[in-house]
């Protein structure tokens, strides 16, 4: 499993609903960067399996609360949401979905690494590596 | 006193420093942060400042100020992949434990005496 980290320090509170979350969960569930669809596209060749999808998830864990994780996956379940950019998937289970509507997943490469990332409106507060949060 | 980078390192700062067009060297810093104490800080170094110390390994430098030199003397830098990540990873003497995300540190009781 990989943690990765969120720029984000402070966020906003999140006050909708669960109703409101499941209708803004259909319309659009979280954007999905140029940047993340393209550096998954090149492990994809690198790795030289088509069927490969980069799979977003939440856990329990880490000194806030939660903790997201990437990783790639083969198999697509029946309830995950799906999105489809620049030829490539994301995945994304129910559980998870809920955590994470309105979330950016985006990846950087920078000085210091090179890593994916989400910034999410849903996290109330972050630990200072950002690997986990309060929703 | 001495800072030694890995190739895999040097690879990454010498990308760095052609990917932004100028720059001498990486700069690592430490400062105060997080659930453990301590983390480190990356910038690109334009100039070499009074009281800074430069360390070369496969033709890319680092510096410090004597400060972070204190706390980070002896360490091996490296940059690995892990999993879907990639980072500069500090194996330092002086470190007593890690947060579980890796961001934070502490130090050592003398290494902690010695940089005070």
């Amino acid at each position: 499993m990989n943690i990765v980290v969120s720029d984000y320090t402070e966020v906003m509170m999140n006050t909708v609903t669960e109703m409101q979350v499941t209708e803004v969960a259909m319309q659009a569930p979280m954007l999905f960067t140029d940047s993340a669809a393209n550096k998954v596209k090149t492990l994809i060749e690198e790795e030289g399996n088509a069927d490969l999808k980069l799979r977003v998830f939440v856990s329990g864990g880490g000194c806030s609360g939660f903790q997201y994780g990437f990783t790639f996956d083969e198999v697509t379940n029946e309830d995950d949401t799906v999105l489809n950019k620049n030829g490539v998937q994301l995945l994304i289970d129910p559980m998870s979905l809920q955590y994470l509507v309105g979330a950016e997943i985006d990846y950087q490469d920078g000085l210091e690494g090179a890593q994916f990332v989400i910034k999410n409106p849903g996290a109330t507060s972050t630990c200072g590596c950002g690997s986990s949060f309060s929703a | 006193m001495a800072i030694t980078l890995t190739e895999n390192a040097a690879k990454q700062i010498q990308r760095q420093l052609a990917k932004r067009g100028k720059g001498i060297a990486l700069r690592i810093g430490v400062k105060k942060v997080g659930c453990s104490g301590l983390a480190h800080t990356f910038d690109i170094a334009d100039e070499i400042r009074t009281g800074d110390h430069t360390f070369e390994s496969h033709n890319a430098r680092v510096v410090l100020d004597a400060g972070s030199l204190s706390v980070l003397d002896g360490s091996r830098i490296d940059f690995v992949t892990e999993g879907l990540k990639q980072m500069f990873k500090f194996d330092n003497p002086n470190v007593e434990s890690e947060c579980g995300c890796g961001e934070s540190f502490n130090l050592k009781a003398k290494a902690e005496a010695a940089k005070a």
